[in-house]
């Protein structure tokens, strides 16, 4: 950079300095939306603000995007004031049993955003034990066309499961997040998802046909991850895997965690996923694998498939089969598997699942 | 081997800068003009800029030239971003180091050139300047006037009870 003065020196001195009041409105709204961000009590923080002068009041007041975000951690009145000052702008609603400890009390905050669930962009609440009818009423008040992602927890064991938004289909909805929060399920309801992620280790399981019906119709899913046990369908004692397959053409990623019952395997083999690049298996098989020479054949089969495999037996005569570094491991009752990533492995889930389900059925991966 | 191309930017005293083409179009607004204009041996004036600030500009989009360019605004409501709202790079925060005229005519000249990434890191600056002060610490850092009537500030205070004591 070569610089040339032809100008006058002492204009600059002339001039008088800039300060904070001299920058536009916008600049200043967007660095007070800037510094409050990180704070947990957002809106108090926001309405402290408000008190410098009445050029900042004006600013925070006059810009709806500061009071977008609501958590249970602020109080009830500050809540109340930012649905207001937040116009019709898309609501970022936080609800945490814990953080309601300071602010306002869940069986309030709820309610009182349940109102504008028509403005709800994003939700995350955690449910403590008590408040679950407070929940289930919240979420039926209104609908909610604009959500994007909602992800709800219980930290307790619901009973009821929870009906969303009146059974309205949320077009936006593209992240559904379920821990412990059983759900009437409504796959037409959930059609656009494109991450859903069930945890349903202390609830009562959910019926697999139920969670087959939205992976029938959400065609843009690409990340579906399942942990704990699928229950019987109503018509039957034992779980009905559908004759036909599911295809969600866009699956990416699939992670399915059932250990101590079967129902993954069922879950696994219903699903054809031909863009799925990552699996991660665990899970349990009964019966199948009870016959020590049962398993050295699966050990020999295995290392015909993939020449490059490290079979062993240990002093318990568990047979220790090893693709690439971690571990699938067999032992006589059960058996345990992880699968991710790599090709090999993927091969080596497809292998499995034709080869020791009875009911073979072709899977596509 | 050529030389790279070359423009002339003029400030509002008049000072000239010969840079690096690549290193004026950090500028969007230079960018654009020298898209409308074509190639010129005329100055491109920014009557908006001092020397003193433009010399500043400058060294901020030489050391940046070849950085790709920002991506579209990222969702603020994404706990991530959220998180990496106010961070700045080793070198930035030193760059930055400046007197408070100084902040803030940087980035008044990088919003009239329109140069994000360094209004990023202006606006950052300040709200980390802002952050854990009281609206009092606040006006003495700014030197902002109170200028709420007594009985202004009696009401705004009686509708802000909610938010004391935290």
């Amino acid at each position: 950079m070569v610089s040339s003065n032809e100008g006058s020196p002492d204009l600059q001195d002339q001039l008088p300095q800039p300060s904070i009041h001299d920058l536009p409105v916008e600049l200043l709204s967007h660095i007070v939306s800037l510094s409050v961000q990180e704070y947990f009590f957002h809106l108090t923080r926001i309405q402290h603000l408000c008190l410098v002068c009445s050029k900042w009041r004006d600013v925070v007041e006059g810009t709806p995007e500061l009071w977008c975000r609501l958590t249970g951690a602020d109080p009830l009145r500050g809540v109340r004031k930012a649905i207001h000052y937040s116009r019709d702008y898309p609501l970022d609603i936080n609800s945490h049993f814990i953080s309601h400890l300071n602010g306002s009390h869940p069986n309030d905050f709820l309610p009182a955003v349940s109102l504008h669930a028509c403005r709800w962009k994003r939700a995350s609440i955690i449910v403590g034990p008590g408040s679950e009818n407070v929940l289930q009423e919240a979420l039926t008040v209104g609908k909610a066309p604009r959500l994007e992602s909602l992800t709800i927890t219980s930290s307790g064991r619901m009973k009821t499961p929870l009906t969303l938004f009146q059974g309205a289909v949320l077009p936006c909805l593209r992240n559904l997040q379920l821990r412990n929060a059983p759900l009437v399920w409504n796959g037409e309801q959930l059609f656009n998802l494109q991450k859903l992620e069930i945890s349903a280790e202390k609830q009562i399981p959910p019926p697999l046909n139920d969670v087959l019906s939205v992976l029938r119709v959400a065609w843009g899913l690409e990340e579906f991850a399942f942990v704990g046990s699928l229950s019987p369908g109503v018509d039957g004692d034992s779980i009905t895997v559908p004759q036909h397959s599911i295809l969600p053409p866009a699956l990416k990623k699939l992670r399915i965690s059932s250990v101590r019952t079967s129902s993954w395997l069922h879950l696994f083999r219903t699903i054809r996923a031909p863009a799925c690049r990552r699996i991660s298996l665990r899970g349990d098989l009964f019966g199948d694998l009870e016959d020590p020479n049962n398993l050295a054949q699966i050990a020999e089969a295995i290392s015909q498939f993939f020449p490059c495999v490290r079979v062993k037996v240990d002093w318990e005569e568990r047979i220790h089969i090893t693709v690439g570094s971690p571990e699938v491991r067999f032992s006589l009752s059960t058996l345990d598997l992880e699968f991710s990533h790599s090709t090999e492995r993927l091969q080596l889930a497809k292998w499995m699942i034709l080869n020791f389900v009875h009911e073979s059925m072709e899977v596509a991966l | 081997m050529s030389a790279a191309p070359q423009v002339t930017l003029e400030s509002s005293d008049g000072e000239k800068f010969k840079v690096d083409k690549e290193v004026a179009e950090r500028s969007v607004l230079i960018k654009n003009m020298i898209e409308d204009v074509g190639e010129s041996d005329n100055p491109i004036p920014l009557p908006n800029v001092n020397a003193s600030v433009l010399k500043k500009v400058l060294e901020y989009c030489e050391h940046h030239r070849g950085d790709p360019l920002p991506a579209a605004d990222a969702d603020p409501s994404n706990d991530d971003n959220r998180k990496r709202a106010t961070e700045i790079s080793d070198w930035d925060q030193k760059f930055i180091q400046v007197d408070q005229e100084m902040l803030f005519e940087i980035i008044l000249a990088a919003n009239y050139m329109d140069i994000k990434p360094l209004l990023d890191v202006g606006c950052k600056t300040v709200a980390n300047m802002i952050k854990g002060k009281t609206p009092e610490e606040i006006r003495k850092l700014f030197n902002i006037v109170n200028d709420f009537t007594p009985e202004e500030e009696a009401q705004i205070k009686k509708e802000n009870e909610w938010a004391e004591d935290r």
